[in-house]
This record gives C-alpha cells, structure tokens and sequence, in this order.
C-alpha cells in the first residue's frame, strides 16, 4: 500500500454502528412527525400551540451544524 | 447539561420576551392580517432559502460561542454560560432561516409572554438533541460520529425545517381568521 493511501485510509472518518445510523434515521423522521401530530391537535383548541409546535420543530433541525 | 438548557431558557424567553415587548411599543395593533401578510412574506423567503435559493442572504452575526469558557471555568458553569449565550438565539450562528419568522411573529403579536413562549419553545426543541442523544447511540464515545451522522443527514433536516415553517404559517393563519380579524 502506498504511503499516500494509508494516509487517506487513516483519515476514513469513523462511521456509525450500523444500529446506532439506523436510530438516527428513525428519529430524523419520528420526532418531527411526533411535533407534528401534536401541534395540529393542539391547534383545533388554540393554533397559537400549533405555532409553539412549529417552533419546537424549527429549533430541532438547528442540531445540524453545531 | 441540565445548567445549559436551564440557562438558554432564561435567556430564550427573556429575548422573546423582548421582542413582545417591542411589539407592544411600537405596534398600534396586535397580529392581524397586515401582520399576518408581513410573517407569512418572511416564512415564504426563508422556505424559498431552504429549498431553492442557498444563496439568499440570512442575516446572522455567524460566530460561535466561546470556546475560551471551557478551558477557564468548571465544567457546569461554562454549561450555564454557553446556555445563557446560545439561548440568546440571535448573538450566534444559526443553520436555517426559520428563526426570522420567529423573531418577527414574537414582534407582531405584541405580547412579551407569548414571545417569551415562541422563543422558550424554539430552545426547547434546540436542546431536544440533549435528551434523545443517549437513546440513539449505545456508546456515549460515538457522540461525535453521531454529530457526523446529523450532518450527512442536513437536507432531510433542512426539509424538516421547511414543513416546521409550513406548520408556522398556517397556524398563525389560522389563529388569525380565528381572532376574527379578517
């Protein structure tokens, strides 16, 4: 193996366990869904809870970034 | 963790809070339908910024928290001081374009505890990540392939941000046409 390529290989970021990716996939897509749900049966009382439910939803996706 | 999301909810709320307050000042009214065209013109370019436009400005001050607080305080009270800054939502970096919808919803309703709550709220689901971390990965030592994973995940969560601002725009016109001032 040529130098060069051991180093790219050293520098292979380390993955996820498949299980652990698995998680994340699930979650990416169940807590906004749950956010969701929730904020649209809370807006048939008062849709200024739909709106705090929206923002719940808008600061998770903050996560990406930090 | 607890003193960080404690603190960036002191100062989540007290910056909506602000920003009610504003609203009472200077509005003559509360949100009605001219303020409703102004929040749903800024949900429309931050959406238009998210799935079309990268290149649309997003105001920002893009800096981070300090970094410095770790290395010259205990762990807890450099927690509490990055919550206290990280909560102030606007003094920092922020990914998306939603949190202007919020900054101008909290003016427009003119009411410092319903800004108070937008903006509690919004930390609220900041720090989420907090709590359901440990549920995702079994390892607290892959936290940051966790990290790495987030991002190779950002347009899922960028579209996630456009439907949180799709359901921001129609309750606000639903609370709206509901208030019966259209």
């Amino acid at each position: 193996m040529a130098a060069s390529e051991r180093t790219a290989e050293h520098r292979l970021p380390a993955a996820l366990p498949d299980r652990d990716a698995a998680r994340v996939d699930a979650a990416v897509v169940a807590v906004p869904a749950l956010l969701l749900a929730a904020g649209a049966a809370a807006s048939a009382a008062d849709p200024r809870l739909g709106l705090g439910a929206a923002a719940v939803i808008l600061g998770w996706t903050q996560l990406v970034g930090i | 963790m607890g003193a960080y999301v404690v603190a960036g909810a002191l100062t989540s709320a007290l910056v909506g809070a602000a920003l009610g307050l504003a609203g009472q000042l200077a509005l003559p009214d509360r949100m009605g339908p001219g303020g409703l065209a102004v929040a749903l013109a800024v949900a429309a370019y931050a959406i238009a910024r998210e799935l079309r436009w990268p290149s649309l400005p997003l105001p920002q001050l893009a800096r981070q928290t300090q970094e410095l607080w770790a290395k010259t305080r205990s762990s807890p009270v450099a927690a509490a001081l990055w919550g206290l800054h990280v909560g102030l939502t606007v003094t920092t970096w922020f990914t998306f374009a939603g949190v202007w919808l919020l900054v101008v919803v909290a003016v427009l309703f003119a009411d410092p505890a319903f800004g108070a709550a937008v903006f509690a709220a919004f930390w609220a689901g900041r720090t989420l990540s907090v709590w359901i971390a440990p549920l995702l990965v079994a390892d607290v030592a892959h936290t940051p392939e966790l990290l790495d994973a987030v991002d190779d995940r950002r347009r899922a969560f960028q579209l996630t941000h456009v439907v949180g601002l799709l359901a921001a725009a129609a309750a606000l016109t639903a609370h709206v046409i509901q208030s019966g001032t259209v």
